[in-house]
């Protein structure tokens, strides 16, 4: 019952935000249904897949202080093992969910065991070191589709294929994710209250007073990393049916990790909005900037230029990002 | 019963010994302190207690149970509980919630360990500060609230290191009276390490004295600071004649 209650607990934000967000997703869950273009439908459909990434991050980075910056190497796994299992074996996507799902925490439990006997700076750089073998790996691995990638051949399907996940029509991916966004919502509004979500709190101010209180560090740490590691490799399993051409540079690149971990660093770290409304800003703006200069955005490196602006705005200005903005505002008011 | 036994510890670092050979027990229910000059290995013997450095040599017995080697976070849910010197204040955490934490070790509900949280700030009359950021408050109520959180894990054996630094003379009685009431109320035995004398001398039952890493005297107030090594070492001739002549007045 508790459990219960604290999923649908959300007392400690404001209630004029309630309010906004309230409006935004009534919004948001009509929004196929209204006029739209598919350039929108897109764009939301990655604020989704990114608020999710975000959220998982979230979890390791925000509440538990530790940057990590590899979580695209757990991306792509979900992405691969679906699109393996479907193009190989044509298994259903409920059932390569799961897989790919176990196969990245797995992974995670095998990294996380040495990773996290470093601590700030450190592990950072070897999570980036780890996603970048692994992507190496999968740039060579026949069985993958090595450097060519895979290619999920829709024609096999007939849309609306809810078994497969291979629709024609953005609608229908536009509600699964969306249920998997609420589902993932309502699942750190209860983490963010959890004993687990304190004890990764105590951590990231001080980890040898959190030892003292009884906090087995490296083992929260660990079992953080396997939660983050779920949020990230169940939306890479929808990339794969949603994308359907998926390739190491688009799921395993340092670029996708920066960005996840940039989403939830501007919308605030350790919050439940904040990862949503980072992924509410960079998403619009990272494809804006791909809309405005094509195919050379990527020559030209503009968007590394913003994010590295945005990156040193948040931490002079405010390490909170923009959720600690509103909340220092509310502590003024209250006071 | 003793609930602390420690036998020869020793823990280097590097070329310097920090404790040597240190032996000591305490008894269930007292109230142990520690003194000795800056550097003389207090707070080492207290990582060294709670695991939070491994020792090089010698024993550490925790109600019966050897404890030598087992991580911090172990010794801590056996019952043996600390603060530190430097309380290193979380600014991501409010005073009711760093209570919390320490309420977690024992449940994993989050209403009982808010609960627990509220009657422990109640008992050290804090209540008014639980929505505060520990960082924002006066050095002495983040003592405080160091020690809540460190009693907030239901502890036998509570180690204090130094919760008297810093604090004016008022603030130290208020302090010193707090750890009265801990003792006496909450039936925990409390070690504790301190440069104030007036409360070592008044709240201690037992008084241990660390130089350069060695024990050099163990015994109770009184008898400790006529001790000459303890004269010689820490107290100072002018200190241990004041004393003694306020005492006998």
């Amino acid at each position: 019952m508790e459990i219960l209650k604290n999923i649908f607990d959300f007392s400690g934000s404001p209630r004029h935000g309630l309010y906004a967000a309230g409006f935004v997703g009534l919004v948001l869950l009509v929004f196929p249904l209204l006029p739209h273009s598919s350039f929108s439908m897109s764009t939301i459909i990655q604020f989704f897949m990114f608020s999710l990434y975000a959220m998982g991050w979230n979890t390791i980075g925000g509440f538990g202080g530790q940057v990590d910056l590899g979580q695209a190497q757990f991306l792509g796994i979900g992405a691969y093992t679906t699109a393996v299992m479907m193009i190989r074996w044509n298994t259903s996507f409920w059932v390569s969910l799961p897989v790919g799902m176990c196969l990245a925490m797995a992974w995670s439990f095998v990294i996380g065991f040495p990773l996290f006997r470093l601590r700030g700076h450190y592990f950072a750089i070897a999570s980036i070191a780890a996603s970048l073998v692994l992507k190496d790996i999968f740039d060579v691995w026949r069985f993958v589709g090595a450097s060519r990638g895979l290619e999920i051949p829709t024609t096999r399907y007939s849309s609306p294929d809810f078994v497969h996940l291979i629709f024609t029509r953005d609608a229908y991916y536009y509600y699964i994710i969306l249920g998997f966004f609420v589902f993932g919502f309502f699942f750190i509004n209860w983490f963010r209250r959890s004993r687990l979500a304190f004890q990764l709190r105590a951590i990231k101010s001080n980890e040898d007073a959190a030892r003292s209180l009884g906090i087995n560090v490296r083992w929260a740490k660990i079992k953080t990393y396997a939660i983050a590691t779920a949020f990230v490799s169940a939306v890479g399993c929808f990339h794969a049916c949603y994308v359907k051409n998926i390739e190491t540079d688009d799921t395993m690149g340092l670029d996708i990790s920066i960005l996840i971990a940039l989403m939830a660093m501007l919308g605030g770290m350790g919050s439940l909005w904040g990862p949503i409304i980072g992924a509410g800003i960079l998403i619009p703006l990272k494809i804006y900037i791909k809309e405005w200069l094509g195919a050379r955005a990527g020559l030209v490196g503009l968007d590394l230029v913003i994010y590295a602006a945005i990156i040193m705005f948040i931490s002079a200005l405010e390490p909170r990002g923009i959720w600690g903005i509103v909340e220092k505002i509310r502590r003024r008011k209250l006071a | 019963m003793d609930i602390l036994k420690v036998r020869n510890l020793s823990k280097n670092f590097g070329g310097l010994q920090a404790n040597h050979e240190i032996s000591f027990d305490a008894a269930e229910g007292e109230m142990l302190g520690i003194i000795g000059p800056n550097g003389a290995g207090k707070t080492t013997l207290f990582n060294c207690i709670a695991g939070a450095h491994p020792v090089d040599s010698g024993r550490v017995i925790f109600r019966g149970r050897e404890i030598t080697g087992l991580s911090s976070h172990s010794i801590a849910r056996l019952g043996l509980s600390r603060t530190f010197q430097v309380y290193v204040a979380s600014g991501d955490l409010s005073v009711k919630e760093n209570v919390m934490v320490g309420c977690f070790m024992r449940t994993r509900s989050r209403s009982d360990a808010a609960a627990g949280a509220d009657a422990i700030l109640r008992d050290f009359q804090i209540s008014h500060l639980s929505g505060h950021f520990v960082s924002e408050l006066p050095i002495a109520a983040q003592k405080r609230v160091a020690m809540a959180t460190a009693l907030a894990t239901g502890p036998k054996l509570l180690l204090l290191d130094e919760v008297a630094a810093g604090l004016n003379p008022h603030e130290v009685e208020e302090i010193t009276g707090l750890i009265r009431h801990i003792h006496a109320n909450l039936t925990v035995t409390v070690i504790l390490i301190e440069h104030v004398m007036e409360m070592v001398m008044n709240i201690c039952h037992r008084i241990i004295v660390l130089d350069e890493g060695k024990k050099i005297s163990e015994g109770d107030p009184r008898s400790v600071i006529k001790d000459p090594a303890v004269i010689k070492a820490y107290l100072g001739e002018r200190y241990a004649r004041q004393y003694l002549q306020q005492a006998n007045k």
